[in-house]
């Protein structure tokens, strides 16, 4: 009953991810332009009124959530290909190679993601590049840890070792033997990876950093004074962004109970 | 004293794992219940606790003294457990807290916490009574010493019966022999029922008055352990008591004639990195000729484990020349051609480890062919199932992984894949021991076969000495990182040189059933441990 | 080995750590594109007022120099000057540091206790119906971004029920401490997502520990229940519980920052924002060192007690 349930709960989180990327061909002209008086009711002709600025709310909610799915979708998948590549090559062959990646991911977990984030914000302003960047700097290191952690415990575990004495050279051994048995927990962890890459996207819009498109983040940041007024504008953007995280979530810890053992 | 009265326990399917299960244990009686892994009798031992997986569902009565254990919750069944009954499972030493003191431990479940009664109890269990020992953790005690640790605790709190489970399962000869001498002394002493649960027949038939044969939720046959053993009743008793190694059983001597496949001149191994590197095999020599079984026996911790994984080439901190065929092998695996690869494997202790997780048996077993001999496609196929049914396994583990099957079944897929490779050196490092008896024999028996059909090379590490009367034609005694003595299995069995080796075997008692009558209190003659000059990996 | 070297030999790498931290965040800031002097005197300022200003603040020494100037009065207690308003950069950060700590600190506490709650009662029963409920909820908790659900609480205990304050001004000269409902909705929020993450690894531990023969030894000897998870079960999870708490420790002062504007709480998050506008670097380096002490203690803490703990660890002089 409740494998049926969690399957279903993945819908809404399709439905998201649909009117995010497929939204901004759905706009008709601009949706930052400001067409009648701030935190209007909703009408006919504007489905959800309008935001603090007097701009069309549901255009925006259109246009505003494609960077926030695609960005990262985009930068989890390079964190897990890196870390995994970083973490399962430092437990392998060990040594200096182990002790510098490891030195460098301890430094790296000891700074603030925040800070990275608004540092760089700064400096390149709100691009796809800038947060996938930031994302990398603050998920790598832990997926690096995991990785390593996990192909330690796959050398322990003596298939390793045997596979070797069994025929086995280095890039069947990694390929074979290693990567099957690690790529379990790091699925899961991705699932974090991902609600984290979300937050840190939508967070940069409602810092106020200005990308000049509509972002739902930013929905929330600015037309949150005027809540009483006309909830829509932070609202409707909220529950999105809930939806899509919670659902990305719950889908990736699916994925991962599937490939355990 | 307690009655198990048509037990039945059976899962939500309505599957009987127990199935009318009739047991007595009179006061002060000694009962044994012996069956192989499957036959139910860990859910008998929990059930005499009154504790059943949730999930099952039971119909029958335990008794005991006429109320029924099965009936109580809550206070009443912590009462009982607490006051009445003692339970020990596999390995008591590892029922110890490690953040307890051997005081604390002594004291937590007992009605009487005074400093002169943890002293009664250190100095019932042999241990020192002092209160300096009191205060230490488990971790600072050596093995044997939590063993009796354990046993003080639930002795404790006075209970009437012991209910021991797998007590003897993992441990080695020594470690075994200590728990149950020490279990007998108590039972005695303080005229305590006792139920013992096994599936190491020899052990319990050491220890009881009554036997119960258990098969698949069954009691088969039951009665006083002397007509059990002597004059059994059922097919399947008969079979269990023949498949125990005996220590008269004689294996084919050498033929000195035939070639050395393995030899290894002057090992030294080491443990350790830095300032904590120490030599745990310190000048090792051995030969193997083609189509022998050479035994190689000797402490746990003792560096068996050791000598077998530098020969491997998975422990490369070691001096020594080891060839095979006469031709000098590489240190490391890694560095080893495929083809010396192919020459020489390794049936580990821990053969659940050694399997991927992930892998299929079919693809376990096919690795090794596709790299060595190159077998694709329906040969690849064919060879994979010939080996499975060499090893007497059926066709439907095929498809299975590890976590399918059981302990039994992964260690004969090791044996298999170690086969594939159609090796002339094998190497088995206690590869039957947590074996039931019944399949024990069979692996025997087929590796005994393999021997003389492809010339196999064998080094054989076990501390069974009746495997090794079964299997090995020559024995080689290790002790202190070094050989203490070697010949011919049957002359080292029966005429040692070495006061280790003799020691080794007084600990080994042949399976010999308790006299009806009891045996006075004799306090017994240990001979003095041999202070071990080396230290031995924990 | 014993304890007092084990523990000098952490504190040392933990000092380390924190250096090398120091150096990459000095470095990474002096990265940054822009100019701190043009960003502070406008854009009608000819070069020799710009030069002149860049030498005042030492900005045109090489970085290696003015690492290693900050570094030594750092480590007298002075982090230097903050370029916009002039004051001592301990000065400026001290008070919304003192702030934030405290929310950080309640909601630490908080989390922790509830997350024991959730993950000793989840752990125990693992796939019961409590279970499932506690882990599902949390997962959701976990992945919805901390400011929506901040978003959703003000909306609905402030704007719907108005219980609760919608923005947590402090009183003038006062602390956050002399009106505490403005600090339940920030503490709700940012605890929510401590106990489900806490909670979900805390289950994890001890649904581990419970699978240990000595708990199940324990349980059969007939110990009462609360007994065997306080003696038996839970000494075996203080590792793994004191890591998780340290990680949360440092999510919790990422977090503040966003869940600070949403109730316009005066905290760090205020003082971050506008240096990184301004290009005030000192108040960067001086805040971003801080956060990394932070952070690097508390896992030395964490690994401290970890250790301590463990008896194996407290070897006696025989």
């Amino acid at each position: 009953m409740t494998r049926h349930l969690r399957a279903l709960a993945l819908v809404p989180g399709l439905v998201v991810a649909l009117i995010a990327v497929a939204g901004p061909w759905l706009v008709s002209g601009d949706p930052l332009s400001i067409i009648d008086l701030p935190y209007g009711a909703p009408t006919g002709e504007h489905w959800l009124g309008t935001d603090h600025a007097g701009r069309d709310v549901w255009q925006q909610t259109l246009a505003g959530g494609r960077p926030l799915v695609v960005v990262p979708l985009v930068a989890v998948t390079l964190t897990v290909l890196i870390g995994t590549a970083t973490g399962m090559f430092a437990a392998f062959l060990g040594g200096t190679v182990d002790a510098v990646v490891s030195r460098l991911d301890t430094i790296a977990l000891a700074i603030p993601a925040i800070l990275v984030l608004l540092l760089l914000l700064h400096s390149w302003g709100n691009h796809a590049g800038t947060l996938i960047v930031a994302i990398l700097i603050a998920s790598v290191p832990f997926v690096s840890r995991l990785a390593r952690a996990a192909t330690l415990q796959a050398m322990n575990s003596g298939y390793v070792e045997q596979a070797i004495g069994l025929g086995a050279g280095t890039v069947t051994v990694v390929r074979r033997e290693i990567l099957p048995n690690i790529i379990g927990p790091i699925i899961a962890d991705a699932g974090t990876r991902l609600a984290i890459a979300i937050t840190l996207t939508a967070v940069t819009g409602f810092l106020g950093f200005d990308s000049g498109q509509a972002n739902w983040g930013a929905m929330v940041n600015q037309n949150f004074e005027g809540m009483a007024l006309s909830p829509w504008g932070v609202l409707v953007p909220a529950i999105l962004l809930a939806v899509l995280a919670v659902s990305a979530n719950l889908s990736l810890d699916r994925l991962a109970e599937r490939m355990a053992p | 004293m307690i009655t198990v009265e048509d037990l039945t326990i059976s899962d939500s399917r309505g599957r009987p794992i127990l199935d009318h299960v009739n047991v007595t244990l009179p006061v002060g009686g000694r009962l044994g219940i012996v069956g192989e892994s499957g036959s139910g009798k860990t859910t008998l031992a929990q059930a005499l606790l009154g504790a059943v997986s949730p999930g099952l569902h039971h119909t029958g009565e335990v008794r005991y003294e006429g109320e029924d254990v099965m009936a109580l919750r809550g206070r009443e069944l912590r009462r009982f457990r607490s006051r009445r009954i003692a339970y020990l499972p596999q390995d008591p030493a590892s029922t110890l807290t490690p953040t307890m003191r051997v005081r604390r431990q002594l004291t937590e479940l007992a009605r009487d916490k005074s400093t002169d009664a943890v002293r009664r109890r250190l100095r019932e269990v042999g241990l020192p009574h002092t209160d300096h020992f009191a205060r230490r953790y488990p971790h600072e005690l050596s093995g044997g010493q939590r063993q009796r640790l354990a046993l003080a605790r639930v002795i404790a709190t006075d209970p009437t019966v012991i209910v021991l489970d797998e007590p003897t399962t993992g441990l080695d000869i020594l470690a075994q022999n200590l728990v149950l001498e020490l279990v007998d002394d108590l039972v005695r002493s303080r005229r305590l029922g006792l139920i013992f649960i096994t599936h190491n027949l020899s052990a319990a038939s050491r220890m009881v008055d009554d036997l119960a044969v258990m098969r698949t939720g069954r009691i088969v046959e039951s009665g006083p352990v002397r007509t059990v053993l002597s004059e059994p009743s059922e097919t399947y008793t008969r079979q269990l008591i023949d498949a125990i190694p005996r220590l008269d059983a004689t294996a084919t001597e050498p033929e000195t004639s035939t070639a050395v496949a393995l030899s290894v001149t002057d090992l030294h191994a080491f443990h350790g990195r830095g300032k904590s590197r120490v030599p745990v095999i310190a000048g090792l020599s051995l030969a193997v000729h083609r189509g022998e079984c050479v035994a190689l026996l000797g402490e746990s911790g003792g560096g068996k484990t050791t000598v077998a994984r530098s020969i491997y080439g998975v422990h490369p901190d070691f001096t020594g020349d080891i060839r095979i065929d006469g031709d000098p092998i590489a240190k490391r695996m890694r560095d080893r051609p495929m083809s010396q690869r192919s020459r020489i494997q390794l049936v580990p202790q821990d053969a659940t480890g050694s399997l991927n997780p992930r892998h299929t048996v079919r693809a376990s077993i096919g690795a090794p062919l596709r790299a060595f001999h190159g077998h694709t496609g329906t040969e690849l196929a064919s060879e994979v199932e010939r080996l499975v049914d060499l090893v007497r396994l059926p066709g439907d583990v095929l498809e299975r992984r590890p976590g399918q099957l059981s302990g039994g079944q992964i260690q004969r897929v090791a044996i298999a894949r170690a086969l594939a490779c159609r090796p002339d050196v094998l190497l088995c490092d206690e590869m039957t021991s947590n074996l039931d008896v019944h399949v024990q024999q069979e692996i025997l028996a087929l590796v005994d076969r393999i021997r003389t059909d492809m010339s196999l090379a064998i080094l054989l590490i076990t501390h069974d000495l009746g495997v090794i009367s079964q299997m090995a034609g020559r024995t080689l005694v290790l002790n202190d990182g070094q050989l203490c003595e070697q010949g011919p299995t049957a002359t080292v069995l029966s005429n040692p040189d070495h006061p280790w080796t003799g020691y080794l075997l007084a600990e080994n008692q042949l399976p010999a059933p308790r006299s009806a009558e009891r045996d006075p209190v004799i306090p017994r003659q240990r001979p003095t441990e041999p202070e071990p000059l080396m230290r031995t990996i924990d | 080995m014993p304890v007092v070297r084990l523990i000098a030999q952490k504190f040392a790498a933990a000092t380390v750590t924190i250096l090398a931290v120091s150096a990459v965040l000095f470095m990474a800031i002096e990265v940054l594109p822009g100019d701190a002097a043009a960003a502070m005197l406008g854009g009608n300022t000819t070069i020799e007022q710009l030069e002149a200003q860049r030498a005042e603040w030492g900005l045109d020494q090489p970085a290696t120099t003015r690492y290693l100037d900050w570094l030594i009065s750092a480590l007298q207690g002075d982090l230097g000057t903050s370029f916009i308003s002039g004051e001592a950069v301990t000065t400026e950060i001290a008070q919304p540091l003192w702030f934030t700590t405290i929310l950080v600190a309640i909601s630490a506490v908080v989390s922790l206790v509830l997350a024991l709650l959730f993950g000793v009662l989840a752990g125990l029963r693992p796939g019961s119906r409590l279970d499932r409920m506690l882990s599902g909820s949390a997962l959701v908790v976990v992945a919805v971004p901390q400011f929506v659900i901040a978003g959703l609480l003000v909306m609905l205990f402030a704007l719907t029920l108005g219980v609760l304050p919608a923005v947590s001004l402090v009183p003038i000269g006062g602390s956050p401490l002399d009106r505490p409902a403005i600090l339940v909705l920030p503490v709700i929020a940012l605890a929510s997502f401590g106990i489900a993450w806490a909670g979900r690894l805390i289950r994890a531990a001890v649904a581990d520990a419970n699978t240990a023969p000595n708990v199940r030894a324990a349980r059969l000897a007939g110990l009462p229940e609360p007994l065997v998870v306080w003696r038996h079960l839970l000494p075996a999870t203080v590792p793994a519980t004191a890591q998780v708490f340290a990680w949360l420790i440092s999510g919790l002062f990422g977090s503040t920052t966003v869940i600070e504007r949403v109730f316009n709480y005066p905290g760090l998050s205020e003082v971050l924002i506008s240096a990184v506008r301004n290009h005030d670097l000192a108040v960067l380096e001086g805040v971003g060192i801080l956060l990394a002490m932070i952070i690097v203690l508390a896992f030395l803490t964490a690994d401290l007690i970890g250790t301590l703990v463990d008896p194996k660890r407290r070897v006696r002089p025989s």
